[in-house]
């Protein structure tokens, strides 16, 4: 007996019209991003957004080159925390990766938070950072979600996704803002979490164009 | 798989042929519904053109395929209102699916007060394995989890079963 006889008329019409869906999917030829291609998409995108806004900062006066310098610490950390959040939003064996995300996110976050008070502070209002931090990052949010959609749904790799595109704001408030711990705290990383918690919403609800893990 | 991965379009129809039915049988169990099943077929093989370069070697296929449909059968559950339908339809098929497996209403009633005191996951992993017969990598895929907490659910719901009703029933 052939597989042809082992299935119903009605079912053998439906893999015919499966299969042929499937092999349209080839022959179109889209490229299909490797995983590596798709970390670089991502951190291409946080640092970009990076690099640019601290040009504009350094130009328009509002950073100097030894305040960033001061805070090679804080940065690197958060640079080490946005590579690892992203290699475990898009590595395909998320599972070992996303203790190191979580470890990352906590180390890089005690460091920002606990950074020396500024021998003079500034007096910008706290929501300003709040409101720039989340405008920074909406381009890696984006990119980010784009992303997500090639992958089944997982509130965990949402969350890392988030985290890596929330990097965004916290390295440019590193390098703009000279405020205290608790402001820190409040507005940067309370930015951070804003970020992280609307990748996991909107991810949730979006069309996806593939399920696998 | 591999040669698939590797652009070969000819080792897609047979990867197809080997697993296309299976998929489908395992997509209906899930969703209990004929159209929605057929959809989610065909979601599941685009998912797999589209990811193929995500396939680790040395993993098994069926698994992975099995873990596409199942991702993709808990998304529409969770959001398509088409579905919902098929949630309750899920549950009188268990409950229809209990009864064949036990015709005796004395011993039904008992099983279903035990099953009552079980956890949620541990309830439908006793069930879809004992009753329905699924395998544990089904259920694993099928709940969005591996294959060992799906053993482990299973077992920790025998295990409070057999407590619960001692010797009066071999589990």
């Amino acid at each position: 007996m052939t597989p042809d006889q082992l299935v119903s008329p009605s079912t053998r019409e439906l893999l015919d019209r499966v299969r042929a869906a499937a092999r349209h999917e080839i022959r179109t030829g889209k490229p299909i991003a490797r995983w590596h291609t798709q970390l670089v998409t991502l951190l291409g995108a946080t640092l970009g957004v990076v690099l640019i806004a601290a040009a504009g900062l350094l130009l328009t006066g509002q950073a100097t080159p030894a305040g960033v310098l001061a805070h090679l610490p804080q940065l690197g950390s958060l640079l080490g925390a946005a590579v690892v959040c992203a290699v475990a939003a898009l590595w395909p064996r998320v599972r070992g990766a996303g203790f190191m995300a979580v470890t990352a996110l906590l180390a890089a976050a005690c460091i920002v938070a606990l950074r020396a008070e500024p021998a003079i502070a500034s007096e910008s209002a706290g929501w300003t950072c709040l409101v720039s931090h989340l405008g920074a990052g909406s381009i890696p949010v984006a990119v980010a979600l784009w992303l997500l959609r090639s992958f089944a749904p997982s509130t965990g790799r949402a969350l890392v996704a988030g985290a890596a595109a929330g990097t965004t704001g916290a390295m440019l408030g590193e390098m703009g803002c000279q405020q205290g711990a608790m402001h820190i705290a409040i507005w940067h990383l309370g930015a951070w979490v804003i970020i992280a918690t609307v990748v996991v919403l909107v991810a949730s609800r979006l069309k996806r164009r593939s399920y696998a893990p | 798989m591999l040669r698939f991965c590797s652009g070969d379009e000819s080792a897609f129809d047979a990867l197809f042929e080997r697993h296309a039915v299976a998929v489908h049988g395992f997509i209906s169990r899930i969703v209990r519904d004929s159209d929605l099943a057929n959809d989610l077929l065909q979601v599941t093989f685009l998912s797999v053109v589209r990811a193929r370069n995500r396939f680790q070697p040395g993993a098994l296929v069926k698994p992975w395929l099995f873990t596409i449909a199942g991702n993709a059968a808990r998304d529409l559950l969770r959001h398509d209102k088409r579905a919902m339908g098929s949630v309750e339809e899920r549950r009188q098929s268990r409950e229809r699916s209990l009864e064949v497996a036990f015709p005796d209403p004395g011993l039904r009633r008992l099983l279903s007060n035990a099953l009552a005191a079980l956890s949620a996951d541990q309830r439908e992993a006793v069930l879809l394995h004992k009753v329905e017969g699924w395998s544990f990598s089904e259920i694993a895929a099928a709940a969005g989890i591996t294959e060992t907490a799906a053993r482990i659910r299973a077992h920790r719901g025998y295990e409070k079963l057999r407590q619960i009703l001692g010797p009066q029933v071999e589990m």
